[in-house]
């Protein structure tokens, strides 16, 4: 296998990132105020810009009552809002230049601002007031709907990938709260949901104790937590929450379901998932799963090759096994061509999951797969927002920020025959959901 | 106005397909010319761009050529995007499962985009497989073999991209768009092209589209990261080993109709509408106006940004869309950041509003954005908002220079365009903008009344008869309250969009682009 000793002596050269033999390193200065808020620093005297980072410990896992699906991402978009300080929050940002994002996950929700790093105090003004001041009202809450039903309709309503993939978790889960998705069902947004509700869930849930604040780029660190310091010292720890999420069950039979879409311009789709061990329960199978879909599902991967490139059946394929604190799934997405057969689609991809659970897979694939995933890491590392965002999402979800230098190192030293092991466990039919979708005159 | 266009063409007057034959003209005589002259020493120096950085152990590299769309032989629209997406399908040494697989082997990734005017190369490694990663880049650039196998295959991915425009309402509606305000144009076609066209395609109009444009003159490139000087040299070196040559070619000036125009894209059981308003803009990039348009646009609508004031108006004040942008140029953004991408520099530009309400406030919306764009014509933006967007565009320019990939697709931006300073004072000329001249510009560049408007809807039928009617339907979110909204609703709503029936054209989205 290739080895990247080089990258490890360009990174000691460059900046804070660093190295040790078998893989890399970023310098980050962890700390936790007294509030409980856990502050990560990761300098970079090369770069001319800072990125803000912050991320509250609550995403749709999380809504584990009824009738509030999809408020994790509402409340998402009221934090756009303004405060008293700063009544529209564009307008306080947009002077910086900044960018400035969100997004909400199953298990996550996070906001950032980027902006030069001379206004590195501003953004930690704007960012500590909107966290803990904002406010609104039942009739904001209730305009605010409005967009959040419209991004629905266009991701999903209107979107037959979008569709497929929220009725794909809908059917694997039956009640872990991953069953319902980010965005929410219909209903709940049209009727049930209160700007009460908004408020329930910001204090249970947007408190220091629940969140960790990155920063990341050209800051000096003791500049840097004197400043988080003075923003958000004074900010009141909130009581601990008990999560009434529930263990999903092992699933015990297979599950299929079918669709029909609602006009003929989309292409088949398929979607085969299995479920995998959560990223807290096992890491190395996170990096084996990686390094599988990599060999199945790389460009050169052999069911690339095989369904995309030689037998043209499918316009794309794809495996991706989602790093999530429960219990997560491994998701195969097809897209096939137009009169493609579903069937020989669904058996090409049933062979090579057998293969690949019974035969270990060659060294000169092993060295490709691995490769590959090493590099498109040290490729996401090129600026303090993807910095941020990799150490903090790495934070949340396993408790750990190094578990993204230990998944690098793991893509080096998972054995074949764990991987071996890990699909002859995962991919076997009492653990698969399928669901399929065709356009409205059929294939 | 200042018309300060780059362009290669003649402007002579004259319909376009004429202007293709001489285009086509030019095109022959460069290849001849390309055949007779064979390239000897490295691509000249204002060719190329070199930005040596420290940082990641990446290399980055970045091609532009001269071979977009518009230079599709008018009976073979797609063509240009059928040639660049098979460079990597096969070159003389390796075949496209090689290059394929050796790129996988080093964690390296090669990418072809394409649009009106260029094709973009761009490649990625690290610093420890410089040279392996390069002779593959190399020969995908200068070799490629374009393999009958290969050929056949690009043409049933093409159509099925062409297929995807359809399904995606975003991309649908920009599309229809795109070829109905270029109409007569040689943007005016999808890149894509037609299914009837790329279904005919063979190797030997590839062989011949490839050897005709992608020559010497027709290249601007760049090199950047952790590069050295003798991977400098072979790079120059190998760049210059391309046919000689320059491609000419011509085109109309598009022009603004006097009246608004609409296309309604029928396509069944929508819940939401994709809607498009806009025109052609005389200027591009290079105008000195570009400057003041640019604060207009920012205001107007930047990308994704939550101060724009249609964002402003359209969500969060009335909660009727996720996102209404503004755009001075062609836009597309780099993956799923806000920023633009680089390479899509274009001659002839327009300007767009662009929003997707539930289908029922489509003609609201219309009204509304229209609204939006002719308040800048008739009245002063306040000093604090000028100053505010002059802030957020100066400061966010960063961004746009963050990364050597990014830095090295600007300054080739940059040098497309011919402005070698752009990048450089780009702040300077933002914050010169004198804050008098926004309303003039405005007034000289943004036209109301000749829009045209491309939407999206379910029943062509009805929404042509919403159009024509007095009644304007606004649903807000339930539970959402009016306000002191309803007299400036009302007003909205009672402003006549001057539409006759013949100003509206339905299209099935089944039948486009067959």
């Amino acid at each position: 296998m290739r080895k990247f000793p080089s990258i490890v002596l360009m990174f000691f050269l460059i900046s804070s990132t660093m190295v040790c033999a078998a893989g890399f390193d970023i310098t980050v200065d962890e700390s936790k105020l007294n509030n409980g808020l856990t502050v990560l620093i990761a300098p970079d005297s090369t770069a001319v810009t800072v990125s803000v980072f912050t991320f509250v410990n609550a995403g749709s896992r999380d809504e584990d009552r009824a009738g509030v699906t999809g408020l994790a991402h509402v409340f998402e978009h009221m934090m756009f809002r303004g405060t008293e300080k700063y009544p529209v929050f564009s307008d306080a940002v947009s002077p910086l230049g900044a960018e400035t994002n969100a997004w909400t996950t199953n298990d996550y929700t996070a906001y950032f601002l980027n902006a030069e790093s001379r206004f590195l105090d501003k953004m930690l003004d704007i960012e500590s007031d909107r966290i803990r001041n904002l406010i609104f009202t039942n009739e904001t809450f209730r305009t605010e709907l409005g967009p959040v039903k419209e991004e629905r309709r266009r991701g999903v309503v209107d979107d037959p990938e979008g569709f497929l993939s929220v009725e794909l978790e809908r059917l694997a889960y039956t009640i872990h709260t991953y069953h319902h998705p980010v965005i929410g069902w219909e209903e709940d947004l049209e009727q049930n949901m209160t700007s009460d509700d908004g408020l329930q869930f910001k204090n249970r849930h947007y408190v220091p104790n629940n969140c960790v604040l990155v920063i990341s780029g050209n800051v000096a660190v003791d500049e840097a937590r004197k400043a988080v310091e003075k923003y958000y010292g004074d900010w009141k720890p909130g009581e601990a929450y008990t999560s009434l999420v529930l263990p999903e069950p092992k699933q015990t039979e297979e599950r299929v379901k079918n669709f029909t879409w609602k006009d003929d311009e989309t292409s088949p789709l398929m979607r085969i998932a299995f479920h995998i061990p959560s990223a807290n329960q096992d890491f190395e199978s996170l990096a084996a799963m990686n390094l599988i879909n990599e060999v199945l599902f790389s460009n050169s991967g052999r069911l690339t090759r095989q369904l995309q490139n030689d037998l043209t059946l499918v316009e794309s394929i794809s495996g991706d096994g989602e790093m999530r604190k429960d219990p997560s799934l491994e998701i195969i997405s097809a897209r096939l061509r137009k009169g493609a057969s579903l069937a020989e689609v669904r058996d090409s991809v049933y062979s090579e999951l057998r293969r690949i659970s019974t035969t270990v897979i060659s060294d000169e694939e092993l060295d490709r797969a691995r490769n590959n995933l090493r590099a498109r890491m040290i490729y996401g590392l090129n600026s303090p927002s993807r910095i941020a965002s990799s150490l903090g999402v790495n934070r949340v979800i396993t408790g750990n920020y190094r578990a993204l230098m230990q998944l690098f190192e793991l893509y080096a030293s998972v054995s074949p025959e764990k991987i071996r092991i890990l699909a002859s466990e995962v991919f076997i039919p009492t653990n698969r959901t399928v669901v399929t979708l065709v356009p409205k005159s059929g294939i | 106005m200042i018309n300060n266009k780059l362009t290669n063409a003649s402007l002579r007057p004259g319909n376009w397909q004429r202007r293709s034959g001489l285009a086509m003209t030019s095109v022959i005589l460069c290849l001849v010319v390309g055949f007779c002259i064979i390239a000897c020493g490295p691509v000249a120096d204002d060719q190329i761009v070199v930005l040596k950085k420290p940082g990641l152990p990446v290399i980055y590299y970045r091609v532009m050529i001269n071979a977009g769309s518009a230079l599709d032989p008018v009976e073979r629209p797609g063509l240009a995007y059928f040639t660049a997406k098979l460079l990597d399908k096969g070159t003389r040494n390796l075949s496209s499962a090689e290059i394929e697989r050796r790129l996988n082997q080093i964690g390296a990734d090669i990418t072809i985009s394409v649009d009106k005017e260029v094709v973009v190369i761009t490649g990625r490694t690290l610093s420890e497989n410089a040279g392996e990663f390069y002779s593959i880049f190399r020969e995908i650039l200068t070799e490629p073999s374009f393999p009958e196998d290969e050929v056949r295959k690009g043409a049933a991915r093409q159509i099925d991209e062409i297929g995807r425009i359809r399904e995606d309402d975003a991309l649908l509606s920009q599309t229809v768009f795109e070829n109905a305000v270029f109409e007569g144009h040689r943007y005016g076609h999808a890149v894509q092209g037609t299914v009837e066209a790329v279904r005919n395609f063979n190797r030997r109009d590839v062989v011949e589209f490839y050897h005709a444009n992608y020559v010497r003159g027709n290249v601007l490139a760049g090199i950047g990261g952790d590069v050295d000087d003798s991977l400098v040299e072979r790079f120059k070196n190998d760049l210059g080993s391309l046919p000689a040559g320059r491609v000419l070619r011509s085109d109309v000036e598009p022009s603004l109709p006097k009246t608004p125009k609409v296309i309604l894209v029928e396509k069944e059981n929508r819940t939401q509408s994709h809607l498009r308003v806009g025109h052609v803009l005389e200027d591009n990039r290079t105008s000195p106006q570009y400057y003041p348009m640019r604060l207009l646009g920012c205001y107007l609508g930047q990308h994704r940004e939550m101060f724009g004031r249609l964002f402003k108006t359209v969500r969060a004040e009335r909660g009727l869309a996720y996102g209404a942008y503004a755009y001075i140029e062609h836009f597309r953004p780099l993956g799923w950041s806000k920023l633009m991408d680089n390479g899509i520099v274009r001659n002839d530009q327009y300007f767009q509003m662009w929003t997707y309400p539930k289908e029922a406030n489509f003609e609201f919306c219309i009204k509304l954005m229209l609204e939006e764009m002719t308040k800048l014509t008739t009245t002063p933006l306040t000093a604090e908002e000028i100053d505010r967007t002059k802030d957020y565009v100066a400061n966010n320019f960063a961004f746009l220079m963050e990364t050597p990939d990014r830095q090295l697709g600007m300054r080739l931006d940059e040098k497309w365009y011919k402005l070698p300073e752009f990048v450089d004072k780009f702040k300077h000329n933002i914050n010169r903008v004198p804050r008098s001249e926004l309303q003039t510009v405005a007034l000289d560049n943004l036209h109301p009344q000749s829009v045209l408007i491309v939407a999206v809807v379910s029943n062509g039928e009805q929404a042509k008869r919403e159009l024509l009617s007095l009644d304007t339907k606004l649903e807000l979110p339930s539970g959402s309250e009016e306000g002191e909204l309803k007299s400036i609703n009302d007003k909205i709503k009672g402003l006549d969009l001057k539409l006759l029936p013949e100003d509206i054209v339905i299209v099935k989205a089944s039948e486009l682009f067959k």
